[in-house]
């Protein structure tokens, strides 16, 4: 495995890796920093873009953007009291009172510190489960895949959407969409509508940037006119207190919140569906019942500083260790990060580790690259992050819409993708005002594939006796966590709900 | 989550899951190639019965709930999750009114001509006031967007 990093360094250390890592640092943070927008928004537009790069630098720059995004979320949670990203109010709590004391740089300095030792943390965790996961994987068949795949929409539909039965009907509509196009074993059309351009199936890009970041913006647009923002009344720019300074001594003091919310955050991150808000806000609760002062928790501590921004750090690391082990992705960044391997013709699941071994490690090494370089860069803009907040949303968010349509026209040439995403921004606009998840959306489109290729062996296999889902050791038992799962989010808790009024 | 917008909402997807099981699927998805293959239409048709089954699900619980929902803000979007009222409605109008435009816009006058007057209009939409910055901007970005499209991908936009 050493000599494999080794090898892989070698790969990613060039000048070009180098720049594409730092840019996509730069255009995360930039994304994370201002409120409404994230990381996610920033991968979805920027998925398209890397179609014209090397693998290795697309999933570099890509990884970059995702680093940078969920640490740039603590800049506006600091300094506004407002979080660029949801599991950056964790560190409002800590952080605004730090600034308010006018500290604001010390508090920066603090989360950046944590969030790339989180990151760091669970990067070594995925280089070092990422193969044995891999070898066990590929032990299963098409049974156990299905499981497993049942299981995954499951427990993100029971997690991540609030409401299972919401949950499973979005998962549900994304595997839906994806069976537009060819059919993968008959090779005959399905549902085309007599459009070429469906030959291929729906496009992820039209079907991520619509749902994920315009729909998004465009809800801001249209809530900016009846809520015009307060945000820049509110910043804090002046009254620096002298003791901005972090010491080594006093970063360190910190090791034992650091490494229990990195060890949180990783395992929070191998899970299907736990989000980084949930990772951060349990860093954060595990950091204030560890500690010898937990009153002063909300009060400005670094250790809560500490524990939230590690754990929510550690969870972009370790996301991929389903993804590359099983194809199954941690989280919506993760599966976009999946899209992103598709369009280079890898296909993550256990053969990646065999198949595309040298460019798994040199993606490796660029991950840990890409944490030093977080460290330089975020240090280095420190002062500057908070300026990118006084450009007003009025310009960004509609600057944003035409990158989305940029976005998707670039790598297609093709309109019919770009009316594609209207749609699909329409549909989104709708789903977040109802309480419909899109992330399950988009994870069941893109396990999709995956769900249907190995319920079709099995049924060609065991001639559709489907039996086999219960005898198989393996299978059974993601089964009855599948059982678990519908049981416990579902009527267990609608009975509790019931009971409860 | 209103409950109102749950109960309808379940009932608008039951009847698109019914609409796409019986009328969509069967009319536009091909026969099999052999007789020891499954249809193509099997996964379209296991996901649009799982679609209806969560829909009626949907519908039956919100229906029977006792009250609105005092829960906290939905985990995904926040306080978006509002549910879908006449003013959602107006906005999701006005929303594709606006993107048919800009396709229109794009397939008769092209990128730079829609983009420049569309973002000039989001702009003042959300309440941008300073002329300037909005002329600025409006004509700044799609021109950069352009001629990176150009130069370093080799992309014309129409």
């Amino acid at each position: 495995m050493l000599d494999s990093l080794i090898a892989g360094f070698g790969a990613a250390l060039t000048l070009h890796n180098v720049l594409f890592i730092c840019l996509g640092l730069v255009i995360g943070i930039i994304f994370g920093v201002l409120p409404g927008l994230g990381s996610v928004t920033a991968l979805a537009l920027l998925v398209p873009i890397t179609f014209y790069m090397s693998p290795l630098a697309a999933i570099a720059f890509l990884v970059g953007v995702n680093k940078g995004g969920t640490s740039g979320g603590a800049v506006p949670a600091i300094l506004l009291n407002a979080p660029g990203t949801p599991e950056a109010a964790a560190t409002a709590r800590d952080g605004h009172p730090l600034a308010q004391q006018g500290k604001p740089e010390k508090a920066m300095k603090m989360a950046l510190y944590s969030s790339v030792f989180g990151d760091t943390f669970s990067d070594i965790m995925l280089i070092v489960l990422a193969a044995p996961f891999a070898a066990i994987a590929l032990k299963f068949g098409p049974a156990e895949f299905t499981s497993i795949v049942i299981f995954s929409f499951t427990l993100i539909a029971a997690l991540a959407a609030q409401s299972l039965t919401k949950g499973i009907l979005s998962a549900a509509l994304g595997v839906f969409l994806h069976t537009f196009g060819l059919d993968p074993v008959d090779s005959t059309t399905r549902m085309t509508f007599g459009y070429a351009e469906l030959f291929d199936g729906i496009s992820l890009n039209a079907l991520a940037i619509g749902t994920l970041a315009l729909s998004s913006v465009l809800i801001q647009i249209l809530d900016a006119r009846r809520q015009p923002t307060l945000q820049k009344t509110a910043m804090i720019t002046s009254n620096y207190a002298a003791d901005n300074k972090l010491g080594a001594a006093e970063f360190w003091s910190n090791w034992r919140t650091l490494i229990r919310s990195a060890c949180i955050g990783t395992g929070v991150g191998m899970l299907p569906g736990l989000g980084v808000s949930l990772a951060a806000f349990l860093g954060y609760g595990a950091a204030q019942r560890a500690s010898k002062t937990p009153e002063k928790f909300g009060t400005g501590t670094l250790e809560g500083l500490a524990g939230c921004e590690a754990a929510n750090s550690a969870v972009v690391g370790a996301n991929l260790i389903p993804t590359i082990a099983l194809g199954i992705p941690g989280n919506v960044a993760a599966a976009l990060l999946i899209g992103a391997f598709m369009i280079h013709g890898v296909v993550p699941g256990p053969l990646m580790m065999i198949e595309h071994g040298e460019l798994v490690y040199s993606i490796f090494a660029a991950m840990l690259m890409a944490n030093l370089l977080h460290l330089i860069i975020g240090r280095i803009g420190i002062g500057f992050w908070g300026k990118v907040l006084l450009v007003p949303k009025s310009i960004i968010l509609p600057t944003v819409v035409i990158l989305c349509i940029a976005g998707v026209y670039i790598p297609t040439n093709s309109l019919f993708d770009v009316g594609m995403m209207f749609a699909f921004a329409a549909l989104g606009l709708v789903m977040r005002r109802a309480g419909f998840s899109i992330v399950c959306l988009v994870i069941g489109f893109l396990l999709g594939p995956m769900l249907e290729l190995s319920l079709r062996q099995t049924m060609l296999m065991y001639k559709t006796d489907l039996t086999i889902l219960f005898t198989s050791p393996i299978s059974l038992i993601f089964q009855l966590l599948t059982v678990y799962f519908l049981w416990r989010f579902g009527p267990a808790q609608w009975l509790r709900r019931r009971g409860g009024n | 989550m209103s409950r109102r917008t749950d109960i309808f909402s379940g009932l608008v997807v039951a009847i698109v899951a019914l609409i796409l099981l019986f009328v969509v699927i069967p009319h536009h998805t091909s026969p099999p190639q052999s007789e020891n293959n499954l249809s193509p239409a099997f996964m379209p048709s296991v996901a649009v019965v799982v679609m209806f089954a969560m829909a009626s699900i949907l519908m039956l619980t919100s229906w029977f709930r006792a009250s609105e929902s005092t829960d906290e803000l939905h985990e995904e979007f926040g306080a978006e999750a509002h549910g879908v009222g006449l003013a959602d409605l107006a906005d999701i109008i006005l929303s594709c009114m606006f993107a048919v435009a800009v396709m229109i816009g794009f397939k008769t006058i092209g990128f730079l001509a829609t983009s420049i007057p569309a973002l000039a209009l989001m702009m003042l939409y959300a309440r941008q006031r300073n002329l300037l910055a909005i002329g600025v901007v409006a004509v700044a970005v799609p021109v950069v967007i352009q001629q990176i499209a150009l130069h370093a991908f080799s992309v014309q936009f129409p």
